[in-house]
């Protein structure tokens, strides 16, 4: 591993938002759910928030998921905002879909508002996504007693394609805590 | 005799633009406040320059105002549109060749304040670029290819050193 790698990857550790620690209050809780704003996402190009079935006490896990993009995703810029007196952001994770070389950040830049980069690098292939792929996951600990909303700003969301254009999609958020 | 045809004293835009020995570097700090910003201009020294600063507006536009530096702190108070939001303040970029500017925020090449996504996906796809002034065959058709934000630290060579540039500002956000 050469000395910028090392570097690299040193920044790439600290910028993963990786708070740790389970929940006080969602101990012994059944994991808490997800709702998203549009159940049945239409045809055309989408990133969208999942809820994933596997869960500690109190915490939601949540997909971010593209479907229907038609070229290849080189990287993915996105912004989330919540209520943080009702969620606590605990770690953000990308998938297995990047490869090993691909750059990976999140932080919680503010309270509340996350911001992540996952991308290839250089001319590294991107992720294909026309059917469902999962470009990472989102975890946090609903702390408060109402149900919050994961909002996705897409006026500081992207998706780029491998010529460094943008790809067209609908983001689409969703709701932690609502009742099953 | 320039000094004579014009009645100007000369002295500093010579001292700044002939005689100097380095590039001067001009950081950017901005706060939107209602109908326009307020705006911090940072340099390393004390001569005089005047900058065209780009405001970029919430619906699209573009704003230029002449902001004239003085010493090395300088704050203007930049009007656009009553109800404009501005969302981002830069130089123009005919100043590249002659000045060094960037955002006051460590990380943020798109001048918008903040260090995000964005600002990652725009070199992440350069690393391995270096620069190649062989295409450029006049000062006015120059290498566009290379994009010298992403360059950092300033090697010709966009890689990882320079992402993890980015990376240490990272998330660094406006406050609400």
């Amino acid at each position: 591993m050469t000395a910028p790698r090392v570097l690299l990857a040193a920044s790439v550790a600290l910028a993963l938002g990786c708070s740790g620690g389970e929940s006080k209050s969602g101990a012994g809780a059944p994991p808490s759910s997800f709702t998203p704003d549009a159940p049945s996402p239409g045809g055309g190009p989408t990133v969208f928030l999942r809820g994933s079935a596997v869960g500690a006490a109190g915490r939601a896990r949540v997909d971010v998921v593209a479907r229907g993009i038609d070229r290849d995703v080189h990287g993915i810029a996105l912004r989330v905002r919540w209520d943080p007196a009702e969620l606590r952001f605990e770690r953000a994770q990308a998938s297995d879909a990047w490869s090993p070389r691909a750059l990976r950040l999140a932080r919680e830049g503010l309270p509340g508002e996350l911001v992540v980069a996952w991308t290839e690098e250089g001319d590294d292939p991107g992720v294909a996504a026309r059917g469902e792929t999962v470009l990472g996951t989102l975890e946090l600990t609903h702390v408060g007693a109402a149900a919050a909303e994961l909002e996705i700003r897409p006026e500081r969301s992207m998706l780029q394609g491998g010529d460094g254009r943008p790809l067209a999609a609908t983001w689409i958020g969703g709701r932690v805590g609502d009742p099953r | 005799v320039l000094e004579e045809a014009t009645g100007k004293d000369l002295g500093p835009f010579f001292d700044r633009w002939v005689t100097a020995k380095e590039r001067p570097s001009v950081r950017i700090g901005f706060t939107p406040t209602p109908g326009g910003a307020d705006v911090t201009l940072t340099k390393d020294d004390d001569l005089p320059m005047t900058l065209e600063l780009w405001l970029t507006l919430s619906g699209g536009e573009r704003v230029k105002r002449r902001v004239d530096l003085g010493s090395r702190v300088t704050r203007a108070r930049l009007d656009v549109d009553p109800g404009a939001s501005v969302l981002a303040v830069s130089a123009s970029p005919r100043h590249d060749a002659l000045v060094e500017v960037r955002s006051a925020v460590h990380g943020d090449l798109d001048f918008d304040g903040e260090a995000d996504g964005f600002d990652v996906l725009r070199c992440a796809r350069q690393v391995g670029a270096s620069y190649d002034p062989k295409p450029a065959a006049s000062l006015w058709e120059p290498e566009v290819s290379f994009d010298a934000r992403c360059d950092l630290n300033d090697d010709l060579t966009i890689d990882d050193q320079d992402l993890a540039e980015i990376a240490a500002g990272f998330g660094t956000l406006r406050a609400r």
